[in-house]
Order: structure tokens, then sequence, then C-alpha cells
């Protein structure tokens, strides 16, 4: 998997959190916002956004 | 050298609120998501913080830091408390910029770690206000295309080749 594909999946997944809070109603806030932190700032998907930050990945032209 | 002393103008932050002293300025910092904390902007204002709160280092080079990271890439500094950070200005921008799509998505999340972290939780309001961020936020046209534009990539990479006709 690629890291863009790590970081879309994180975002897919945040949406369907968010999506699942709309349409049951409101619940738990909290355990809403504590779910979609931990989506987002897993591991993986913190390292997969440091190398692209970084530029990992991508074609560059070398003298 | 301290960790109090106090900034020669409190740092606004992008969601209301400001940072006066440097004790402040890295308690936000340990507050943010771990992701935003490795990158480069926000290592470079750990970094100045540290150089003025415990070797004498410029306060006004730990103030410049913290702006930085809060404002990348151009973007507008607010003069007061009320700092302009909306999904719609940011969505006008990135449009007329014509980001590609990692780089929409890098900054989207990116976004989305701020409005984390920046939200107050202790509060029923905050909460809710913090639900409606991120709902505008990932919810926005343009992210969406972007998430299924990229999915559907990926899916297409995982087919099998050579096909297996024999099934």
């Amino acid at each position: 998997m690629r890291d863009i594909d790590i970081l879309t999946k994180a975002m897919e997944d945040a949406q369907l959190v968010l999506r699942e809070y709309d349409q049951l109603g409101p619940r738990d806030r909290h355990a809403v916002l504590q779910r979609i932190l931990e989506i987002l700032d897993q591991e993986h998907v913190a390292a997969a956004q440091a190398r692209l930050l970084k530029g990992y990945g991508q074609l560059k032209v070398v003298k | 050298m301290s960790w109090l002393i106090r900034f020669s103008e409190p740092i606004a932050l992008p969601s209301g609120g400001e940072l006066a002293t440097l004790k402040d300025a890295g308690s936000y910092i340990t507050s943010l998501p771990k992701a935003t904390q490795a990158t480069t902007a926000w290592q470079t204002a750990v970094h100045v913080l540290i150089q003025a709160a415990d070797y004498g280092g410029p306060i006004e080079f730990a103030r410049l830091g913290m702006q930085q990271a809060l404002f990348q890439k151009g973007e507008p500094v607010p003069l007061g408390k009320e700092g302009p950070r909306l999904a719609q200005p940011q969505q006008a921008r990135e449009r007329q910029m014509n980001l590609s799509d990692q780089e929409l998505t890098l900054n989207v999340l990116r976004e989305a770690q701020l409005i984390l972290a920046d939200s107050d939780r202790t509060q029923s309001r905050g909460l809710e206000k913090t639900i409606h961020e991120l709902r505008d936020l990932l919810n926005r046209n343009d992210v969406i295309e972007v998430v299924d534009r990229l999915q559907y990539c990926a899916g297409l990479r995982l087919a099998e080749w050579p096909p297996n006709y024999s099934a």
C-alpha cells in the first residue's frame, strides 16, 4: 500500500465515523472524537504523512 | 532563563485564544497529534523554544518559529485573536493553487489534526463545534472527490496481473 493510500484510508475512515454519527443521531461526542483522533493519529498514518511531507517517493531531477 | 518568559506580543491561535509565554507554546505543541509534532515546521518550533527557554536563545526566534508552524505555506497570520481559519476560504485557496491530490490530502489531514488539537473537549459545546468543523472539512466536495479518485486508483493497482483465466 502506498503512503497516499494509507492517508486516504484514514480520511475515509474518519468520514465514515462522522457519517455514522450523523445517521445515528447525537450520541457520545467524546467517543466520536476519540475514534477520529485514533484514526488520524495512528503510527503508520503519522509515518506515511511524514514521509510524504519529506518528499519520499517523488521523482526528482538529479544532476 | 525560564519557560515563564513572555513573548513580546502574544501569539494568536488560528482557532482563537493566544499563547503568552514559552510554557504556553510548549504545552500547545505537546497537545498536538504526534504526526503534526513530527513535521519539520513544528520540530523547528520546538527547537527554537528550547533554545530560548533553556539556553538563552532569542525569544523573538521562538515566536517566529511558532508562527511559521501555526501558519504554514503563506497562510495569512491573523493580527488579532479572531484569526481566519475557515474551511471555505482554504478550499478556495487550494483550488486556485491547483494542488495535486497528494498535497490536498496532506493539507486536509493536517487541518483535521489541528482541529482536533485545538478542540475544547471539556465542554459539550466544544465537542459539537469540533465535530462540526471536522464534518465541514472532510465532507468538502473536493475532499470527497480526491478520496474517491485515489481509492479508485488504488483499486486499479491492486488488480491481479497477469489475469487468472482458469477460474
